[in-house]
This record gives C-alpha cells, structure tokens and sequence, in this order.
C-alpha cells in the first residue's frame, strides 16, 4: 500500500467514526431527555463517582439513554487511539520500523492514560 | 430546555472553531463555567470530548488533501500524549482556582496569537532526525504543483509538544496554537502544513486525557452529549460556509470576545 492509500484509509476511519459516535451520542441524549430529562445545574459541584460505577447505576435505574450516550462517547474515545495503532503497524509492514514502533508507543501511551483514569 | 440551548450553543462554537481554526475547547469551557455554573472540572472534560470529535472531521479534510505530514504527526504524538498523561495526573491535584487562572492567562495568550500574522518558512536544510526519519515531503500549492520542504530542530518540537500536552489535558483545550507555533517556528514548516498536522495531533493529544477524565467519571454524559453533537454539527456548518463568511471581521471581533471572556475567567479565579 503506498502512503496515500494508507492516509485515505485513516481519513475513511475517522470520519465514518465521528459520523458513527455523534449518531450513537444523539440518539442516547433524545432517548435520556425523553425518559428522565436533565439538570445542567446540579453539577455545579464536583463530585467523582467512576464510570464502571456510573454504568452500573444506569443499568439499576434503568437509564438506559445515559448508557447509550456513554457507548458513543466511547467510541469516539477510542478513533485516535486506533488510527495511532493502525497507522503504527502499517508503517511497520512498510519496514518503516522506527516510526511504526513510535506508534505502538504512543498507542501504548493513550491505553495506559485511559487505565490511569480508573486509579486516580 | 437549558440542554437545547447548550446543544445550540455548542453548535455556534462549532461553527466558529470551523471558520477561526480553533478547537472548541476555548469557547465551550468559559460557556459552561460562566453560564451554565457547571464546574470547570466537567467542563474540561467535556470540552476534550468536543476537541476529539471535532479535530477527527477535520483531519480526515487535511489527510485528503495531502497537507498532513503524517510521519510528523506520529513522531510528535509521542511528546504530546506524554505530555496529556502529566497533565492529567496534576489536574487531580490543582486546585480549581488555579485552573480558572490558567484558562484565563491561555485565553489572553490565544488572542494575541489570533493577531500575530504567520510567516510563510521554507526550509531547505533537514535536521539529522528528520533525514533518519524521513520527515521532509511535499504539499500541494492548490495551483497543481508540488512544493518540496525540509524540517529543522526536531527535539525541541518534541519538548514544545510535551508542554502542548500537558496544558491541553489540564485545561480542556487542544493547545493548536502552542503546536503550530512550534511546528512554524521551530520546525520552519509551511503555514498549510504545520495547520494540517497540528490539527491531525489535537485528536490524539485530547483523546488520553479525554479517556482517563472519562474512566473516572468527569465526562458527564448530560453535559458531554448536547455539546459532542452540537460541535460535530456547527464543525460542519462552519466548514461549508467558510467561504461565503466574512473570516477576517470575525477574527477581530473574536479575539475582542476573547480578551473580555479571559479576563472574567480571571476574576473568577480570583474570587
């Protein structure tokens, strides 16, 4: 594949990802509207309750828009962190070794930032 | 009905980060914040959600067009998200009046930066990573030719990416004027190119600590839902109507907006 084929394959990915995500996004916010509605005020204060735990109270309350929001916000989440992956190991099939690994690296980087969220 | 006005709100910031070639991230934090009264905490991590979203459409426009230096971009992801995890490690423990400070001390830095006019750099010599690297390249001029350039003072790049990386993950912004004047100034890349990666990064940069606010439960889905979909939508309405608006008015009256939005966020660092 030469480098244009693979910066159309990437630009492909990103854009049917946002376009994916902000569909499961509004779909979860109108269905969250509809069932339990919201209140932007009551975040005034900071407070943290994990998302495993958030999750968890959506599944118990049955909130299940907030669920779906939290799918695509998920989805979005993750496009960078699979473009880096995908454009690392493309450039390691290209025997582009350095920059492949500099992708893993910062793949690597991205997985541990997101791990650290659930510790702090 | 307070939703559907931040939706509508996020949908303008979206529109005026498209036609300013800014993230939405210096508009939406001050609106949630001083509007909407919600925390700054959240609002950072809605903001880097909004940044992902939007800087993903648009890098897929520069990867396109062949303006994105893809090589470059992979090579200084590793300072910025190196930089995004530090910056979210000492968020955790800065306190909230600091990071109004710091908001607004960056708003302040961004509207100067909106006034500065860029120097069109062609470099003709490489720096000995980029030549191991193979960062030079070329880019398309929009006349049909192709204009060759090399890349300069790569580790200093880097470092100023680290420092890109920890302000973005500590304030919820996408720090796209710290990277371009990096990537300008030291790098003496071309105007369309450095615009072009540093826009590709932002998405990369915001999704670590955008990730790490979401695991642990900052990004609120009620906050984060209307302001995701607005920013997609008004990033697309800004990119088509780009060119029937008048940007140059809408420059100077944004950094005007800019300078007065700092300054309260300022004062509520203070306070």
């Amino acid at each position: 594949m030469n480098p244009h084929d693979l910066e159309l394959r990437v630009a492909k990915l990103l854009r049917t990802g946002v376009i994916l995500s902000g569909i499961i996004i509004s779909i979860g916010w109108c269905w969250s509207l509809l069932t339990s509605g919201n209140d932007l005020f009551r975040f005034k204060d900071y407070h943290t309750v994990g998302f495993f735990e958030s999750v968890h109270t959506c599944l118990q309350t049955g909130d299940y828009g907030s669920l779906v929001v939290y799918l695509g916000l998920a989805v979005l989440v993750m496009l960078p962190a699979t473009r880096v992956l995908l454009a690392g190991i493309l450039f390691i099939t290209q025997k582009e070794k350095i920059l492949g690994w500099l992708g893993v690296f910062v793949f690597l980087v991205l997985v541990t930032s997101f791990l650290l969220g659930t510790t702090l | 009905m307070y939703e559907i006005i931040l939706l509508l709100t996020s949908v303008g910031a979206g529109i005026l980060g498209a036609i300013l070639g800014l993230g939405g991230g210096i508009i939406i934090v001050p609106a949630l914040t001083l509007v909407y009264g919600v925390n700054i905490r959240y609002a950072i991590a809605a903001s880097l959600i909004s940044i992902v979203a939007t800087s993903s459409g648009a890098a897929a426009s520069y990867l396109r067009d062949s303006l994105t230096n893809l090589r470059i971009g992979v090579l200084l992801e590793v300072g910025t998200v190196t930089g995004a995890v530090t910056g979210f490690l000492l968020a955790t423990y800065v306190k909230t009046q600091f990071l109004f400070l710091g908001f607004g001390g960056f708003l302040l830095f961004s509207a100067v930066t909106m006034l500065r006019k860029r120097r069109e750099h062609i470099s003709i010599q490489n720096h000995p990573w980029a030549d191991k690297l193979r960062l030079d390249s070329f880019y398309p001029d929009g006349k049909g030719n192709d204009i060759a350039y090399k890349v300069e003072n790569v580790p200093f790049a880097l470092i100023a990416m680290y420092g890109a990386g920890v302000t973005s993950a500590l304030l919820g912004i996408g720090s796209g004027a710290l990277k371009v004047i990096a990537m300008d100034g030291a790098m003496k890349l071309p105007i369309k190119v450095s615009s072009a990666t540093s826009n590709f990064m932002i998405g990369v940069t915001a999704s670590a600590s955008a990730g790490a606010y979401l695991l642990r439960g900052d990004v609120r889905p009620e906050i984060a839902a209307p302001v995701a979909v607005g920013i997609i939508i008004g990033s697309y309405l800004g990119a088509k109507w780009m060119v029937r608006l008048p940007a140059q008015l809408i420059r100077k009256l944004f950094v005007v907006v800019l300078v007065v939005i700092s300054f309260q966020m300022i004062w509520e660092g203070l306070k």
